[in-house]
């Protein structure tokens, strides 16, 4: 039996299965090669759209294969290869979102979030929480109801949920801008929030972790509160909805379960490289199964979250990590130095690229379905947008990337 | 300890029979199902294979000796990690074979479910594609230019997104 010579040759006939294993050990460069070979290489990878699925998936980790109903796979790759090149080249198009006024010039912006096409920021100075239209500015909805300083801030499904110095936490309608319960009161003022399926965790001044249940409409009693810790929390992460971690300003990191009441933690340590740099974020890379942690001493760690040993260490920033956001693809920090940085996890030795403000960087966010990074900073009037799509880019960009868990908000 | 209910025959396509110790044979996740299957007194005529010939099947079962102490091939790894530099010498030399004989090697491998030898042979071919030319593959498969100039030069802008210089892939 001799192979076939018509067409596109051997490799055509070879059985499907088998060719995709072949695919499985191509790159797109070749996939791009093969199809220009002859006609029939051409109409096959046209017509096996798997084939461009598949490199997707390989390529951005699962969350490729996620995006449901997309016809053309090959041009869904080339949409988001594109765009992929702009965040590590740092390309991207920049406007400013002027924020409404504040009273006093020094307004902080202590979080800025995306929500769909809309920013949701909070300033600490006056305590509002404020939804932005990302097109033109507008205000679209005004979260009335903290007194003091909001200190915290978290999105979960369609809930904002807020922690402010006024000792209370709040969770909101986001789209009708209703607050739906508050948990109240602390003892001392809240520092931060992190909300996960149907827990709230927040973290106090004198060093407590406190855990409600998002659906009570209000409690003063939380379900579980820790001993305090060695000193005030400064960042928590409820991690699952039974782990929480919870870091301290001189720098302890503290997991715990939900399972025992909180009355120990199941790991503690101090994190690198300084004892004693506050730790100012904690979030989890579920793509990476990594918890990552920004410290005050401008270094970004990895900890393997069964382990107390640091996986690796990025010298991010020359001063504070005020906060980063990590999903499959990449991890952006930013910092009191004044820049964002934008890392490929491919190549963490050095940021893949960097912006640099004018502006001590309080607060940033992107969201991969609309190709943005905002970012907000102390004594800056407006909320920098940075839009990675050229302007070419057609909606099939926005499709590969609809599923939520790229988000990775918490 | 040889003995003969130690060998299996094998009957290739064009009528050859070829004796193969059993653990040889096992490496054959479909030969390994027919031994399962059958009994004994089944087996004593051998096993007929219609998909694969002689010369083929000597040099499968060559493959399959060299491997015979090789732990179970791993289960699909992650697509991202998955390589085509980390074959041995000696798989290298085994895959220098004329195309038409890769060919069948692989529908033998993947009919015989034989997963190191298909991985092998994948990688194989994956390797005679990677870093090629359009061009350079047609040379190497020995397949026709058939698009029109107009044609080539539509399939070239198309693709031509992903020919960034001095990229190396992924």
């Amino acid at each position: 039996m001799a192979a076939s010579q018509a067409g596109g040759g051997w490799l055509l006939e070879l059985p499907d299965e088998v060719l995709r294993q072949v695919f499985k050990l191509c790159s797109h460069h070749e996939l791009c090669a093969l199809a220009q070979v002859c006609v029939a290489w051409h109409r096959y990878l046209r017509t096996h759209q798997g084939v461009w699925r598949s490199m997707a998936a390989a390529t951005w980790g699962p969350l490729g294969s996620r995006v449901r109903g997309a016809q053309r796979w090959d041009k869904v790759f080339r949409a988001q290869y594109e765009v992929e090149k702009r965040w590590r080249r740092g390309d991207a198009s920049q406007r400013l979102l002027s924020r409404p006024p504040s009273k006093k010039r020094s307004t902080r912006v202590t979080g800025v979030a995306l929500h769909g096409l809309t920013v949701l920021a909070t300033a600490s100075s006056d305590a509002s929480v404020l939804q932005i239209s990302l097109d033109d500015g507008e205000v679209v909805n005004t979260f009335v109801g903290h007194s003091k300083a909001v200190t915290g801030f978290d999105m979960a499904a369609s809930e904002l949920i807020t922690a402010s110095a006024d000792k209370t936490v709040r969770v909101w309608d986001m789209t009708s801008g209703l607050v739906r319960s508050v948990f109240a009161p602390t003892r001392k003022p809240l520092t931060c929030v992190s909300a996960h399926g149907e827990r709230v965790a927040g973290g106090t001044k004198d060093g407590l972790v406190h855990i409600w249940r998002r659906v009570e409409r209000s409690a003063a009693q939380p379900e579980y509160s820790t001993h305090a810790l060695s000193g005030p929390i400064s960042s928590v992460l409820m991690a699952s909805s039974r782990m929480v971690v919870a870091g301290t300003a001189n720098g302890e990191l503290s997991l715990y379960t939900c399972a025992d009441a909180l009355a120990c933690p199941i790991r503690s340590f101090y994190t690198v490289p300084e004892e004693g740099a506050p730790v100012t974020t904690i979030r989890y890379s579920k793509y990476h199964a990594r918890l990552v942690v920004g410290s005050g001493a401008g270094v970004v760690a990895l900890y393997h979250p069964s382990s107390a040993e640091p996986e690796s260490v990025l010298a991010a920033h020359s001063a504070k990590v005020v906060g980063l956001q990590c999903n499959a693809l990449r991890l952006v920090t930013w910092s009191d130095d004044a820049t964002v940085a934008i890392w490929d996890w491919r190549e963490t030795r050095k940021p893949a690229s960097v912006f640099s403000l004018d502006y001590p960087v309080t607060s940033a966010a992107f969201d991969d379905r609309h190709a943005t990074l905002v970012i907000a900073g102390c004594g800056h009037a407006a909320i920098d947008v940075f839009d990675f799509r050229a302007a070419s880019d057609s909606v099939d960009t926005a499709a590969l990337l609809s599923a939520n868990t790229l988000g990775d908000f918490t | 300890m040889s003995g003969d209910h130690d060998m299996v025959k094998l009957i290739s396509s064009d009528g050859h029979t070829i004796e193969v110790p059993e653990d040889i044979v096992r490496k054959s996740q479909t030969l390994q199902n027919t031994l399962d299957d059958l009994a004994k007194d089944q087996l004593e005529n051998g096993i007929p294979l219609a998909n694969v010939t002689h010369a083929i099947l000597t040099k499968v079962v060559e493959w399959c000796t060299h491997h015979k102490d090789d732990p179970p091939p791993p289960e699909d790894d992650d697509a991202r990690t998955r390589r085509t530099d980390d074959i041995t010498p000696w798989d290298a030399d085994f895959c220098k074979v004329e195309q038409t004989v890769l060919f069948e090697l692989i529908l033998a491998a993947n009919y015989l479910d034989i997963k190191g030898l298909l991985d092998l042979c994948c990688k194989t071919v994956a390797n005679m594609i990677k870093g090629k030319s359009p061009e350079q593959i047609r040379q190497t498969f020995n397949i026709k230019n058939d698009f029109t100039p107009e044609e080539e030069e539509q399939v070239r802008k198309e693709n031509e997104w992903c020919e960034e210089a001095g990229s190396t892939g992924k």
